[in-house]
C-alpha cells in the first residue's frame, strides 16, 4: 500500500492564525513527510468556501513541487467550470517544475461551485470542446489549424484519478481510471461507490481523516476538535452531510488512534474496498504545528513500514 | 528625477531551436534564479511573461509558476509582465491571484495583457475581437472579487453571480500593472488608475510622450494615479566591460528580435505597422532599430548605471530589466544579475 498525505485544504480554522502561516505550516508538513516515506502530497480545492479553503490546487501545487523533491504531488482542480485547456497548461508546468510528480485528481463540482460559475461558462461546439474553434475572426494565424499545449508534461502520461461521489464514481467506470474516494463518506456508502471502479493491477486510491499518537487517548485528545472542525467546515461548504455525531462520524469515515488502531482500519479498507493508495489528512489547522510533524513522523515509522516493508520481522516491528 | 525601482525577467521558460532544454531542466532554473534574485534586496521584483501553445513551450500559466516561486523565495515580488488577461476566464484569475498572494505574505504584483496572437484566442474558444471587453470587464470582476463579499456582476462577457471568492489577497490592495503597448491601452490603464508596464520598443522620447499621455489622460479622467507605477521593459545586460557584455548579450538580443518576437509580428515598421516573416528587411530593420535602443543598457555598470538614469528621466518608476536571454551559460547571466544588484542599483 502507497500513502499521501492530504489533501492540504489550507482553510482558516483560528482567528488568530494568518492564512500566509497555513499554507507555510502545510508547505513544511508535505517536506516531513516527504523524509518520513510518504509517496505524495495532495493539495485540495473548493471554490467560494466560508472557511476560506484553497481555490487553487495548481498554485499550490506548484508550490509543493518546488518545496519537495520525490514525492508525487497531487493537485485535485474542480473540472467542467472553465475549459480545460487552462488545467491542462497548468499542470503542464507542475509537472515541469516536479520533474515528472503530478497526479491529477479532477473533482466534481459542488452546487455551488457550479452556480457561482453560471450554466454555461465557456463556449463549446462539440458535445464538450472543440479546440481550436471555427473562428471566423483569423487575422494573423500562420496557418496553423490544429492547437497543441506546449509545454508537454515530464511524463509520458499523466496519471489521472477522478475524486468526488456518484457523479465521479460514473466517470471512473467509463473512463476506466481509478475513482478517488474522498474523506468525508463512510465507508458503507463506498462499497457501491467503489463497485466496478477497480482495476486488475490498478490503484485504488482513497482519502481518509486520519491522526496517530503514542495512545488512542492521546489521538483523540489532540485530535477530535480538530477533526470535528474540519469536518463542520465541509458541511458549512456544501461537502459534507451534517447531523452526525463526532462518535458515528469516527466509526466509519476517521481513523484515530495509535498504530495499531490505525493499522487495523487500514486492513479493514483494503480488505473490503481493495484501496492500496490511502491518502491521510493528519494535518489539521486548529492542531498544533508540531503535533502534526509529530503525528506524520508516527505515521512513517510505524504504519508506512506495516504495509509497505514486505516480510518485516515482528521483533523490528514491535520496537516503534 | 523619480526614483527609480529596478525588477528583473522575464521569464519565458522556452526551450528554442537555438537553446533546446529539457522543460523540467527550465524551470528548475526559474527558481533557483528567483532564490538567487531573492538574496538581493535591490532587486525588487521577478517578472515572468506567458504564451500559449508556441512550439518551443513559452511559458502558458503565469500564477501556477508564481505559486512555486513564491515557495522558493522570501522577499522578492513576483510578477507578470504579462498575464494575457482577455484569454483567461476572469473568476479563476481573480481566485488563483489570491491563493498566490495569501502564499507569498502579500507579494504579487498582477499584471495583466490583451494578447494578441489569434491562435491563442481560437485554442480557448474566445473570440478575440471581444479582448478589449473581455479586459475591462474582467478587471471589474478581479477588483469586486478581491473585495469584500460577492462579486455579483453582470456584462457582456463575464457573468458572476452573487459568490464570494474566497481565500481573499494577503494584500489589501494588489497593486495591478497594465501592459500599455499603445496609445489605446495607455488611455486604459489611465481609466483604471493601474500602474502600467511600457513596451521595450520604444526609444526614450516616445516612452516620454506615453508617460505624458498617461497622466494626461489619468487627469482629464479625473482619476487619481498617484500611487501608479510606470514601468518599462528594457534588455540590458552587465558584464565587467562593455565588449564582454555586447559579446555576451548582442547575439540572443538579436535572435529574441529577429526569430522569436518577428514570428509573432510584435515589431513595428516606421509607420508602425506590425512585420513578421512575410516582410524579412523590414523585419531586419525593426529588430536592428530595436537593438540600439537597448543597447544603451547593456555594458559595464557605469554604463548602464547611465542608460538607467535616462529611463528615469523620462519619468519611468520601474524598469524590468531583461536579461534572462535566450541560450546564453547561467553563471553569466547570474554575474550579470549579480552586478546588476550589487554595483548598477545602488549607483542609479
Amino acid at each position: 500500500m502507497r500513502f499521501g498525505l492530504g489533501p492540504l485544504t489550507m482553510e482558516v480554522a483560528a482567528e488568530s492564525k494568518k492564512q500566509v502561516d497555513v499554507m507555510e505550516e502545510a508547505l513544511e508538513q508535505a517536506v516531513t513527510a516527504e523524509w518520513w516515506g510518504f509517496d505524495s502530497v495532495w493539495a485540495g480545492e473548493r471554490h467560494f468556501t466560508p472557511d476560506h479553503f484553497n481555490s487553487s490546487s495548481s498554485v499550490i501545487g506548484a508550490a509543493l513541487a518546488q518545496r519537495t523533491e520525490f514525492m508525487r504531488v497531487g493537485v485535485m482542480p474542480v473540472l467542467g467550470l472553465v475549459n480545460a485547456m487552462y488545467v491542462a497548461e497548468e499542470v503542464a508546468c507542475i509537472d515541469n517544475i516536479g520533474n515528472g510528480r503530478t497526479i491529477v485528481a479532477a473533482q466534481i463540482p459542488t452546487e455551488n461551485e457550479a452556480f457561482g460559475w453560471g450554466p454555461n461558462p465557456f463556449s463549446h461546439h462539440s458535445e464538450f470542446h472543440t479546440i481550436p474553434m471555427e473562428n471566423p475572426v483569423h487575422t494573423q494565424a500562420l496557418g496553423l489549424d490544429k492547437i497543441s499545449v506546449q509545454p508537454k508534461p515530464a511524463q509520458l502520461e499523466m496519471p489521472l484519478w477522478v475524486s468526488g461521489g456518484d457523479a465521479a464514481a460514473e466517470v471512473a467506470r467509463i473512463a476506466k481510471i481509478p475513482y478517488f474516494a474522498p474523506a468525508h463518506l463512510a465507508l458503507p456508502d463506498l462499497v457501491d461507490l467503489y463497485e466496478g471502479t477497480q482495476q486488475e493491477g490498478g490503484i485504488v486510491p482513497l482519502a481518509r481523516e486520519v491522526f496517530i499518537a503514542p495512545t488512542t487517548e492521546r489521538a483523540y485528545e489532540l485530535a477530535s476538535d480538530a477533526i470535528a472542525g474540519l469536518y463542520q467546515r465541509l458541511v458549512r461548504a456544501g461537502i459534507a452531510e451534517g447531523s452526525l455525531s463526532f462518535d458515528e462520524l469516527v466509526r466509519d469515515r476517521f481513523i484515530i488512534g495509535d498504530a495499531d488502531t490505525c493499522i487495523e482500519q487500514l486492513y479493514r479498507y483494503e480488505r473490503e474496498l481493495g484501496v492500496n493508495y490511502v491518502v491521510a489528512r493528519i494535518a489539521y489547522h486548529e492542531m498544533h504545528h508540531g503535533e502534526t510533524a509529530k503525528a506524520i513522523q508516527l505515521f512513517g515509522q510505524a504504519i508506512v513500514p506495516e504495509f509497505r516493508m514486505f516480510g518485516l520481522p515482528d521483533e523490528i516491528r514491535k520496537v516503534v | 528625477m523619480a526614483d527609480l525601482e529596478v525588477g528583473v525577467g522575464i521569464w519565458s521558460l522556452q526551450s528554442t531551436k537555438a537553446g533546446p532544454r529539457h522543460f523540467s531542466y527550465l524551470y528548475k532554473e526559474l527558481m533557483e534564479d528567483a532564490a538567487f534574485c531573492d538574496q538581493f534586496p535591490t532587486i525588487k521584483t521577478i517578472w515572468q511573461t506567458e504564451h500559449h501553445f508556441w512550439y518551443d513551450g513559452y511559458c502558458p500559466s503565469l500564477l501556477t509558476v508564481a505559486g512555486g516561486i513564491a515557495a522558493a523565495t522570501k522577499r522578492i515580488r513576483i510578477g507578470q509582465a504579462a498575464l494575457l488577461f482577455s484569454q483567461h476566464e476572469a473568476l479563476r484569475v481573480a481566485q488563483q491571484a489570491a491563493v498566490v498572494d495569501q502564499l507569498s505574505g502579500g507579494r504579487l504584483d498582477l499584471g495583466l495583457a490583451l494578447g494578441y496572437r489569434d491562435n491563442e484566442f481560437d485554442g480557448f474558444n474566445i473570440d478575440r475581437r471581444s479582448r478589449r471587453r473581455r479586459f475591462e470587464e474582467g478587471i471589474q470582476v478581479v477588483k469586486s472579487a478581491f473585495g469584500q463579499g460577492g462579486v455579483d456582476f453582470q456584462g457582456r462577457e463575464f457573468s458572476v453571480p452573487d459568490v464570494e471568492v474566497t481565500p481573499k489577497p494577503y494584500q489589501a490592495d494588489v497593486p495591478i500593472w497594465v501592459a500599455a503597448v499603445g496609445a489605446d491601452p495607455i488611455k486604459r490603464a489611465a481609466k483604471l488608475g493601474a500602474s502600467i508596464i511600457l513596451s521595450d520598443a520604444l526609444t526614450l522620447e516616445q516612452m516620454r510622450h506615453h508617460i505624458d499621455l498617461y497622466y494626461t489622460s489619468a487627469e482629464e479622467l479625473g482619476v487619481d494615479v498617484s500611487k501608479a507605477k510606470i514601468g518599462v521593459l528594457r534588455r540590458g545586460w552587465v558584464a565587467e566591460t562593455d565588449d564582454e557584455a555586447y559579446r555576451e548579450a548582442l547575439p540572443s538580443l538579436r535572435f529574441l528580435l529577429r526569430e522569436q518576437l518577428g514570428g509573432w509580428r510584435y515589431l513595428v515598421d516606421e509607420q508602425g505597422e506590425p512585420v513578421g516573416f512575410d516582410r524579412p528587411k523590414e523585419l531586419d530593420a525593426a529588430a536592428h532599430r530595436l537593438v540600439s535602443v537597448h543597447e544603451r543598457t547593456i555594458g559595464r555598470p557605469e554604463k548602464v548605471v547611465r542608460g538607467l538614469r535616462e529611463i528615469a528621466a523620462t519619468g519611468a518608476t520601474h524598469v524590468i530589466f531583461g536579461t534572462r536571454f535566450d541560450s546564453l551559460p547561467r553563471q553569466k547571466y547570474l554575474r550579470s544579475l549579480e552586478l546588476l544588484a550589487t554595483e548598477v542599483i545602488p549607483n542609479i
